[in-house]
């Protein structure tokens, strides 16, 4: 009975002290840190952690790193932003600036006090700067992202017999939609094994080879297309039509009722040509035809669609440059083949609202955009915000920054000239696109948020993928109007 | 020893009694509060302090105006009628089967209470797994021999995903409900059951007018326990399905609301979450007190 006493004492005397510590904890901490920099992504967790033991080895300050995806890192952003030790950098994305921008922790380029990082904050092209649209600057972007059509370019000197893929490529870039639709034809004729088939393309001919090679002999489809994966075609896909119907990112955002109703036809011309698209999908054991399986995420999923490309039973996935590492595991010498080619929309001038963007512009330019941005917190300390200036200064200027963002990060900067030259070919299109005035907005986040996923995307993955046969023009017609519908609900 | 614990019960009861004051009522206390604010989560909008925030009733005007509240109220409503009885009846019937055995009792409990200390979000991507490829591939499916469409394709219907989230959710607490009617089946004296069956009394005529009875107390606790969880069921819900065709039930919809809202809606959120809380207080409540009132002391 004594021992059951004391143990029951010394339970409750732990529990009481350990009660003590919690309660303490969260009133008092010490700051151990110069910088606190807060990081949602995740691929250069380990590698942002270097550059800031690099940048205390130069410069004495400390800087303290803390890395959270970006679903979970936004709810724990925001408790951070209310514990004594905020974050005095933090990154965001477009599509919750509006969240920090309306609590003010967001510093914009007025507030800036050091003139060589002020201008780098004016210096951001109007269509990459974060900001609410009178031209502040709030950001200072990562890097440069974008998506389009990749593939291999031995496959296509394999499938069209070529010595190498330039003029192809070039030509393929000025290809119109039915120059394209012939194109994915004669690659279904081929992958069934009837080369010899003649296409042009920018009014070039080439002819299929009639033999399958070595590289050619996997292809079971045209596309690696991932049905399971709503953001693929609700964001990714949706947003040529809003580049036919919107100048900008801030133009969306404030779209009249009039002007979503304006995005109809743009999109019901996209989803038919889904329907043509979707018929050419490759999968890991034959071609996946349209059905309940089309979006089973274990046949469909993102890794399978890249795993299936990245095995070569596909021609064509339309993804982004973030696929490269995927690819460079399964076959890194097709990784270093890769390129991005423009998707093609089955669109006409008539289609085009008045502000939107040409079809020759839309058919030869890959939507680009900043994932993420570096903010300063308006909130921190004076001092701390100096520091963060000095910082953020150092990694866009400095050699060993710099070095960091192409080298170890992997990222496109955002103001890349023709001079940088990086590891993964997708990028290096990703930069050619840049150089050569041929790059579309990444509007979709300016949509009501997950407008994309819940309307357009449920009505294509549930109603549409799901159908194997041709889609019902008057059930698109009806699906397209109740997502834009809602749309114009939210509008306020 | 009762003395003993007579003299310290508060000072034994201090610590459980502060931590439940600082994680759950104070917050609760809080989230009330906050339902009539424009909250962000990180910040009130407009000021430093929640009533410099206060919007009224507009966040519960605008949930009771808008069709996805209540479509997955409706929606919820119907799972945790089906999930309820489901769980009840096959774990009612386990225990019974297994009071009747005499070997390899405890192997059994074992086996069925197994699925209970595994991750439920864990198991429902593996149920995922099994609906879509093993049911509607290999088991089911159009081209299979035993071809039954109600569990093709579960995952794909709002009506098959409610037959396919009872499904697992009863598979995972079956063995565990099983446990307390199990016990509450061995508390019943088997002199009564002998009495009856001197009077006569069918196997049947026994379960209803004395099993059923003297079981109330398992009932009580074990409906209110299911009500309440398949109510609040949330981890199915995302692996499954994701809500997608149309079977978004409340607590995803709650977390969905802040996920898919920029600046997120925390404030709305809370107020959901208030107008959930007492819709599934009111109604466990009013369970436990008819259950209870159905209760016969022998």
């Amino acid at each position: 009975m004594k021992t059951k006493k004391l143990l029951s004492l010394v339970l409750v005397g732990i529990m009481l002290v350990s009660m003590g510590t919690m309660l303490t904890g969260c009133g008092s901490s010490s700051k151990d840190y110069d910088i606190y920099l807060y990081n949602t992504k995740t691929e250069i967790a380990d590698s942002i952690q270097d550059l800031c033991s690099k940048y205390e080895e130069e410069t004495g300050v400390k800087v303290k790193v803390y890395t959270c995806g970006t679903a979970e890192g936004m709810e724990t952003l925001r408790s951070e932003m209310n514990s004594k030790n905020k974050p005095t950098i933090f990154s965001v994305n477009q599509s919750s600036f509006q969240e920090w921008y309306e609590g003010r922790y967001a510093c914009s380029s007025d507030d800036i006090q050091n003139p060589d990082l002020k201008a780098i904050y004016e210096s951001i092209p109007d269509e990459m700067k974060l900001g609410d649209g009178t031209g502040t600057s709030y950001g200072i972007p990562y890097n440069v992202e974008g998506y389009g059509l990749i593939a291999d370019t031995r496959m296509i000197c394999d499938v069209f017999n070529l010595e190498n893929a330039e003029n192809f490529i070039e030509d393929f870039r000025k290809a119109d939609y039915p120059e394209f639709e012939q194109m994915v034809l004669a690659l279904d004729e081929y992958i069934k094994g009837n080369g010899g088939v003649d296409i042009t393309l920018n009014g070039n001919t080439y002819t299929t080879a009639s033999e399958r090679t070595g590289l050619t002999e996997n292809l079971n489809g045209v596309f690696a297309i991932a049905g399971a994966e709503k953001w693929t075609y609700a964001n990714h896909y949706v947003n040529y039509a809003l580049s036919a119907v919107f100048p900008d990112y801030t133009s969306t955002a404030n779209a009249t009722a009039e002007q979503v109703q304006q995005l109809k036809t743009p999109l019901v011309k996209l989803v038919k040509e889904l329907d043509f698209l979707t018929n050419y999908t490759a999968g890991a054991n034959g071609a996946v035809p349209r059905g309940a399986n089309y979006i089973n995420s274990t046949v469909t999923g993102y890794d399978q669609a890249v795993q299936t490309f990245s095995e070569g039973k596909a021609m064509f996935i339309k993804q982004g440059n973030w696929i490269y590492q995927n690819v460079s595991s399964v076959d890194a010498e097709k990784a270093e083949n890769l390129t991005m080619l423009p998707m093609k929309v089955d669109l006409e001038s008539s289609d085009i609202a008045e502000n939107g963007v040409s079809v020759e512009k839309i058919n030869s330019s890959v939507p680009e955009f900043v994932s993420q941005y570096y903010l300063i917190n308006a909130k921190a300390s004076e001092e701390e915000k100096a520091a963060a200036e000095d910082f953020l200064l150092w990694l866009n200027t400095s050699e060993t920054g710099t070095d960091f963002i192409i080298n170890k990060f992997a990222f496109v900067p955002f103001n890349a000239d023709s001079s940088v030259e990086m590891e993964n070919p997708l990028a290096n299109s990703l930069i050619w696109y840049m150089q050569n005035d041929s790059v579309l907005g990444n509007d979709f986040d300016a949509f009501p948020e997950s407008w994309g996923l819940n309307t357009i995307g449920a009505f294509i993955q549930e109603k549409l993928l799901t159908d194997a046969e041709e889609w019902d023009e008057n059930s698109i017609n009806e699906g397209v109007q109740s997502a834009l519908d809602s749309w114009i609900n939210s509008i306020k | 020893m009762k003395t003993f614990y007579k003299k310290k019960f508060w000072f034994m009861v201090l610590p459980s009694l502060v931590l439940f004051l600082m994680v759950i009522i104070i917050p609760f206390m809080q989230g009330i509060l906050y339902s009539f604010t424009e909250w962000r989560g990180a910040y009130f909008v407009g000021g430093d302090h929640w009533w410099d925030a206060l919007v009224g009733m507009k966040n519960y005007v605008s949930i009771f105006t808008s069709d996805s509240f209540l479509k997955a109220l409706g929606y919820t409503t119907l799972y945790a009628i089906l999930a309820v009885v489901v769980q009840n009846v096959v774990s009612l019937i386990l225990a019974l089967m297994i009071k009747k055995i005499h070997t390899g009792k405890g192997a059994f409990r074992t086996i069925y209470f197994l699925p209970y200390v595994l991750g439920a979000l864990a198991m429902g991507y593996v149920w995922k797994f099994i609906f879509e490829n093993v049911f509607s591939q290999i088991l089911f499916g159009t081209e299979s021999f035993f071809h039954i469409e109600l569990l093709n394709n579960m995952l794909q219907s709002p009506w098959k995903a409610l037959l396919a989230f009872a499904i697992v959710s009863t598979w995972q607490v079956a063995g565990y409900y099983l446990i307390i009617y199990l016990n509450g089946l061995n508390n019943i004296s088997e002199d009564i059951y002998e009495a009856a069956r001197i009077d006569g009394a069918s196997e049947w005529y026994q379960f209803w007018k004395i099993t059923i009875p003297l079981l109330m107390p398992s009932f009580t606790i074990v409906l209110f326990m299911s009500l309440a969880s398949s109510f609040k069921m949330m981890d199915l819900n995302v692996s499954l399905t994701e809500g997608n065709f149309g079977t978004t039930m409340i607590s995803y919809l709650i977390l969905k609301t802040v996920r898919e809202s920029s600046p997120p809606e925390y404030g709305m959120a809370q107020a959901q979450a208030v107008i959930f809380f007492i819709i599934v207080a009111t109604i466990s409540v009013a369970q436990v007190l008819a259950t209870k009132s159905k209760e016969v002391e022998m």
